[in-house]
């Protein structure tokens, strides 16, 4: 049998990070293209079969095949929409607010010359605008094929279609079909896998890690993240894909190969670094990563552990602040208990004696919640009063200091997560609710 | 920074207190990066850490010392290290 080499099925585009108050703006080659710096960087030969417009092919074929792509293959070329994406937050505090310009104007066109894909496999496909059939119809019989389902992938009769061709899906908690089917309950995600004849299922949960399942044997991988400064979350997961889709053996080391990889793609743009930092996390054998802990909080698991909103949440009081950060919060899918909003707000001229029964309705609630979120804009006292009684109650709080207000000893130390930054304050919730979570799951 | 499962590790669990400031740490990859005094584990170092695993790997050492400590219900250490 001939030699086959991994080939990663996408499109190309441009991803354009807009500037903030304190980044600067950033614009690089995106879409499949990540997926390739993530095999380079993890030392693999593979080709990409590219979908992409005209005015990018030569530049990004020149830029893929310096960074170890052994062949280009244009599979078709896009036109009506340049293909930039511009992306508002790279860090994915929140909603990344993609935008895809003039993305209802774009059409695929075809490459018109016969594209033999009989001489690549493993084979891993980002699905787009294209025509996935007419790819999945070319490709050889009993490749192994792995689909990440972060767009485009909606319908699920369509999915069904590909019964028997499909040997890992991969799907992202960000992606639509994920919102559609699996958002509460993870059961029909894997009901559809199995329908379509994958032997896995890798979810990829964010910050909270991932979990590998073996849709044979029922067994669940847990695979951590490791939750570090972030430079830019964009195209993490399509390298994670990449890297476990490709790699040889064990499904599950490949997994965790690919979390590394990823790792290291969130913490760095610069491609020389990505490499460096690579090659040494695979020196590493897997059982030694296996066993140096991380966050793991499942998608499903997060609602129960409710946490507590202590800020200065009143009507009267509109800080951009506390919404940004709800918001953060709910986009993850924690479920945040909001006292002012549930029990009530009391009139700034209250009388002292009416005061009881909200204060004795907020300390129910927070008694409730497994840990506290705190935002003490204006040095808030009552928001100052909730810290200090979680912190006796050995509930974990976290404190999101926009204003940088609270530098203070026991705000500060008390806190499991003090910082005027939101990304740390939101990794430093996954870890204090994973270790909470870890503990409950023994 | 603070080192974690103080009250689950070894150094703990041996002498029933935490280890004095001053005391002299180590970094080793024991499971999880570790703290170690001697040779009993004071404290997990924050996941986020995890990357000293393979700079631990390529030949790297750290020393440090314990900078607070506290007992009680829930132990605490601070430590702070320097690569060398």
């Amino acid at each position: 049998m001939p030699e086959t080499f991994p080939i990663l099925i996408g499109e190309v585009t441009v991803d354009f990070t807009m500037p903030t108050r304190t980044a600067d703006a950033k614009v690089r080659l995106g879409g499949v293209v990540h997926a390739a710096r993530g095999l380079w960087a993890s030392g693999q030969v593979y080709s990409v079969g590219a979908f992409c417009p005209a005015y990018l092919v030569e530049q990004a074929r020149s830029y893929l095949i310096q960074h170890g792509c052994k062949e280009f293959v244009l599979l078709g070329v896009v036109t009506g929409s340049p293909n930039v994406i511009a992306i508002a937050d790279a860090k994915e505090v929140g909603h990344q607010g993609y935008e895809d310009i003039l993305r209802d104007e774009r059409q695929i066109i075809p490459s018109c010359d016969h594209i033999d894909l009989d001489r690549f496999d493993p084979i891993v496909i980002f699905p787009g605008r294209y025509d996935l059939d007419g790819v999945i119809k070319q490709i050889r019989p009993g490749a192994r094929v792995t689909i990440d389902a972060a767009y485009d992938m909606e319908n699920i009769d369509y999915f069904l279609s590909l019964k028997g061709m499909i040997d890992s899906l991969v799907i992202s908690t960000s992606s639509s079909l994920f919102s559609k089917l699996a958002s509460r309950d993870v059961s029909p995600l894997l009901d559809l896998a199995r329908s379509v004849g994958a032997k896995q299922l890798l979810l990829k949960e964010n910050r909270g890690g991932s979990r590998l399942f073996d849709l044979g044997s029922g067994d669940i991988e847990y695979i951590t993240a490791t939750l570090n400064v972030t430079a830019n979350s964009v195209g993490v997961g399509d390298v994670f894909t990449a890297v476990f889709g490709t790699l040889e053996g064990d499904s599950r080391d490949a997994a965790w190969r690919g979390m590394q990889a990823a790792t290291v793609y969130s913490q760095t743009t610069w491609p020389d670094d990505l490499r460096r930092d690579i090659e040494r996390e695979f020196q590493m054998s897997v059982e030694v990563v296996r066993g140096l802990g991380g966050s793991t909080l499942p998608w499903h698991s997060r609602p129960n552990l409710q946490i507590y909103l202590a800020a200065p949440d009143f009507s009267y009081a509109n800080y951009g602040e506390i919404s940004t950060a709800v918001a953060a919060l709910e986009y993850h899918n924690f479920r945040v208990r909001r006292p002012v909003k549930e029990n009530g707000e009391a009139n700034r001229d209250a009388p002292i004696e009416s005061l009881s029964t909200y204060y004795f309705s907020d300390i129910q609630l927070l008694r409730e919640c497994a840990a506290v979120f705190a935002i003490p804009i204006n040095r808030d006292p009552g928001t100052l009063v909730e810290i200090g009684l979680a912190i006796e109650m050995g509930k974990p709080v976290v404190t999101f200091d926009p204003r940088n207000e609270n530098r203070n000893t026991m705000v500060v130390r008390g806190s499991s997560s003090y910082s005027p930054d939101l990304d740390v304050c939101l990794n430093g919730t996954f870890d204090a609710l994973s270790k909470i979570e870890r503990g409950s799951r023994g | 920074m603070s080192l974690e499962d103080v009250a689950s590790h070894s150094y703990y669990e041996n002498h029933g207190v935490v280890p004095a400031p001053d005391t002299p740490l180590t970094i080793e990859v024991r499971g999880r990066v570790v703290a170690v005094a001697g040779t009993e584990v004071v404290g997990s170092l924050p996941t986020g850490l995890n990357y000293l695993a393979r700079c631990l790997q390529d030949g790297f050492r750290y020393t440090g010392v314990v900078t607070a400590s506290s007992g009680g219900n829930n132990p605490q250490v601070q430590a702070d290290f320097l690569a060398g």
